[in-house]
């Protein structure tokens, strides 16, 4: 099970992981559309990606007030979090305020939730960071450095 | 419209009107956008007539087509209008994060007319456009007003391009800035805003824009990034930056020293290297928007009397003229000086030159501590540079005089002060000696914006390409002949053109094959066909370069530039390089002239006036221009 992973330390800010999600999502060039953004403070030099961490107990999903099967919830074989908004999603935007991350966007456009849904297995962020501060990585080996 | 915001935003600071005009499709066909669109409008708009601080100057921001992208250093804006510091035309190109919110908002092009009658800023979030009470913002830093600005409008992650207290006080060499260390320094833009009362432009934007073709256009994008990180050149600039050029330069005797009474042998050349600043200083590698080159760097200075000091930084454009330009051997008060510069609002690079200048003139007398009022300018006393810059900034007592800019200093002050400058046309060389670089001399003498080397420099004349390539390519070895005078004018035409549509894209020049990085002019071409749909190949898109340069070329020759202003005025026309590495180069005025020649010929300019010749405005379809020029008397 493979999720994305990030080390702020390679991070340089530069964003193209927003605007290649964007694109890839909605054939439009706008960080709007993007499933993730880049926390950025130039004084004190600190970058850091906001990345969906697809977690085993979401927030997200508990957040979601929808009765039985909600629009927002954890695939047990694969481990992706799905937010699908035609199933009943109300757009109360619980789940936007119960993800410690900022993982769940909203569209300025229509006022619907959208969420990294890792891209079918190819994520185009990873593909398109110069840098490599974003990774695809089996679950297992996270933090692997650290231990 | 593919690839573009499709609007012009007008603002009228004197009556608060604001309109949002169509971009035309003709417009882009011929000058593209970006720096190209821009200087159009400043040609249309602004005659001899009107004077750099006038309200009726305009103040033009241009995105390019691929600004906003995000994809490969797609984050450069140009601002242009006439130049407070030479009384010419005049435009600046920085990074940073401001311009593709201004893009993603739907406009391509701001341009203010006008001033305001007190201090405003303009707040864009997307179609919504409104003019603020900025008074509470004049005197304070582009770093204070950027963080109140964004608390403001309540949302951290809108970006904002302003001035600092420079450009209020209107020196004449003030910039402006995005992003803390993103600035357009030269030609002092910061100025002009300055005297419309204009603070800050804050934007954002959601609204996004579309292209032609995105399959072809994220190929296309993708493989120019894989190629560029593979770029030998992309490991120097990605690792350090420009700043990496300053050694480099010393030990080929190019970096000016002490005013350049010296070049090269700088005796502080080891505070600066790469290995000393990342060792002592650097933090992190910090990028531009869409950029995977990240050459800025964050710094933290731990001790000494600069301790705590912080930011981005650092090129070579400021290191050189605040370091070995001003025998300044001590790397945390260089950092410090570019965070003054960069927070005031003031061009770091300008600002060294003519410090240094003012370094020469105390050292010979021509100016005494009575007239510094008691600022011992003497070389290497960074705590001296440090009062001088604030004097500058505040333009109080000689920073007043100093704030007009070396070449208007030198002549108040008289007693024989220009012979110890070097400009052209009013712009101070940028930081190397250009003696002993034939070519580069050419290339700042002809610049359509006074003396510079981004307007395409020929970068390999002295390494970096062999005489086989040089042949191959621009027909003849002595184009690598650093001391030859012919053989010039085919490269540096060619770099010209690279920048110019770079310019005109909204991509950063030091990713292009300028330097020798991997977006070629092809590669232009094709990300510009696939962007916005409209098919111009590398031929078209040479003769669109072409046609810009020629615009602002007759810019120039309209206010009255002859080929008598293509040359350096003071040191570097008159002195050999005193000493070091390069010892005894000079420019030979007989061999200039033939030089001057063999350019005005490639680029179709009149071997007598240095005009473009009516045959070449009309191959490239300027007969506006045409119909201007005759109409005031300067066209044969």
């Amino acid at each position: 099970m493979k999720i994305l992973n990030k080390n702020s330390e390679l991070c340089v800010g530069c964003r193209i992981c927003e605007l290649s999600c964007a694109f890839n999502k909605s054939n439009k060039f706008t960080p709007a559309k993007s499933r993730v953004w880049v926390m950025r403070d130039e004084e004190q030099g600190v970058f850091d990606p906001m990345i969906c961490r697809h977690c085993v107990r979401p927030p997200c999903e508990k957040a979601c007030p929808v009765e039985g099967e909600k629009p927002i919830s954890r695939d047990g074989k694969t481990g992706i979090v799905w937010l699908i908004p035609e199933r009943g999603c109300i757009g109360c935007y619980e789940c936007v305020r119960a993800c410690p991350f900022g993982a769940i966007r909203i569209d300025p456009e229509d006022g619907n939730v959208f969420k990294c849904d890792l891209c079918n297995g190819n994520p185009e962020c990873v593909r398109w960071c110069p840098t490599g501060a974003i990774q695809f990585l089996e679950r297992s080996t996270i933090g692997g450095k650290h231990r | 419209m593919y690839g573009y915001g499709g609007k012009i935003l007008r603002i009228n600071l004197s009556t608060g009107k604001i309109e949002k005009e169509n971009l035309k499709r003709n417009w882009i066909k011929n000058f593209i956008g970006g720096r190209g669109i821009n200087s159009k409008i400043l040609y249309e708009e602004v005659g001899p007539e009107i004077r750099p601080l006038d309200p009726e100057n305009r103040l033009i921001f241009g995105t390019g087509a691929l600004t906003g992208t995000g994809l490969l250093t797609s984050g450069r804006y140009t601002i242009t209008a006439r130049s407070p510091l030479t009384g010419f035309f005049g435009d600046s190109n920085a990074g940073g994060h401001f311009a593709p919110e201004l893009k993603w908002a739907g406009y391509d092009h701001l341009v203010f007319r006008g001033k305001a009658e007190k201090p405003v800023y303009v707040w864009i979030n997307d179609d919504e456009v409104e003019l603020r009470d900025a008074t509470h913002l004049w005197g304070k830093s582009t770093w204070e007003t950027d963080r109140i600005i964004k608390q403001e409008v309540g949302d951290p992650r809108i970006h904002i391009s302003c001035i600092g207290p420079a450009g209020e006080n209107l020196v004449r060499y003030a910039s402006v800035v995005c992003d803390l260390a993103s600035v357009q320094g030269k030609c002092g833009m910061g100025a002009v805003m300055g005297s419309k009362n204009l603070k800050a432009v804050a934007a954002r934007g959601t609204k996004g824009f579309e292209v032609a073709d995105p399959k072809g256009f994220k190929e296309l994008a993708y493989l120019l990034l894989e190629k560029t990180k593979k770029n030998q050149a992309y490991a120097v600039f990605s690792d350090f930056g420009t700043g990496t050029l300053a050694p480099f330069a010393n030990e080929a005797g190019l970096l000016p020293v002490r005013n350049a009474q010296q070049s090269g042998e700088f005796r502080g050349i080891e505070e600066i290297t790469k290995e000393a600043l990342k060792e002592k200083y650097f933090t992190k590698n910090m990028a531009c928007f869409g950029c995977p080159i990240h050459c800025k760097h964050h710094f933290v200075v731990k001790e000494g009397p600069f301790a705590g000091e912080r930011g981005p930084g650092i090129e070579f454009g400021v290191l050189g003229p605040q370091g070995p330009y001003c025998d300044n051997v001590y790397a945390p008060s260089i950092l410090k000086i570019q965070n003054i510069c960069n927070q005031m609002g003031i061009c770091g690079m300008t600002t060294g030159l003519v410090i240094g200048a003012a370094m020469e003139w105390y050292q010979r007398g021509i100016i005494t501590e009575e007239d510094t009022e008691g600022i011992r300018l003497e070389w290497g006393n960074y705590e001296a540079q440090i009062e001088m810059l604030w004097k500058i900034i505040k333009r109080e007592g000689l920073g007043d005089i100093l704030a007009e800019g070396a070449s208007l200093a030198a002549k108040k002050i008289g007693k024989g002060a220009e012979k110890y400058i070097s400009h052209c046309k009013g712009v101070d060389i940028d930081c190397i000696d250009p003696r002993p670089l034939k070519g580069y001399s050419l290339g700042d003498a002809v610049s359509t914006r006074g003396a510079d080397n981004l307007r395409g420099s020929f970068v390999f004349e002295a390494f970096g390409m062999t005489p086989e390539v040089a042949q191959e390519r621009f027909g003849t070895e002595d184009s690598v002949k650093p001391d030859s005078y012919t053989g010039k004018a085919v490269p540096l035409q060619y770099y010209q053109r690279v920048c110019t549509i770079a310019d005109a894209l909204g991509v950063c020049k030091f990713a292009t094959e300028w330097w020798g990085l991997e977006i070629t002019l092809k590669a232009m071409s094709d990300l510009f066909s696939a962007a916005t749909g409209i098919e111009m190949d590398e031929n078209e898109m040479i003769k669109a370069a072409d046609r810009i340069y020629n615009l602002e070329r007759a810019f120039q020759v309209r206010d009255g530039i002859t080929r008598k202003d293509d040359m350096y005025e003071g040191r570097f026309m008159e002195e050999p390089v005193a000493n070091g590495p390069a010892k005894g180069k000079r420019l030979d005025k007989k061999k200039w002239e033939e030089m001057l020649d063999e350019y005005y010929a490639v680029a179709g300019w009149d071997k007598k006036t240095g005009s473009p010749t009516r045959e070449r405005l009309q191959v490239l379809g300027l007969d506006f221009i045409i119909k201007d020029l005759e109409k005031r008397g300067k066209l044969k």
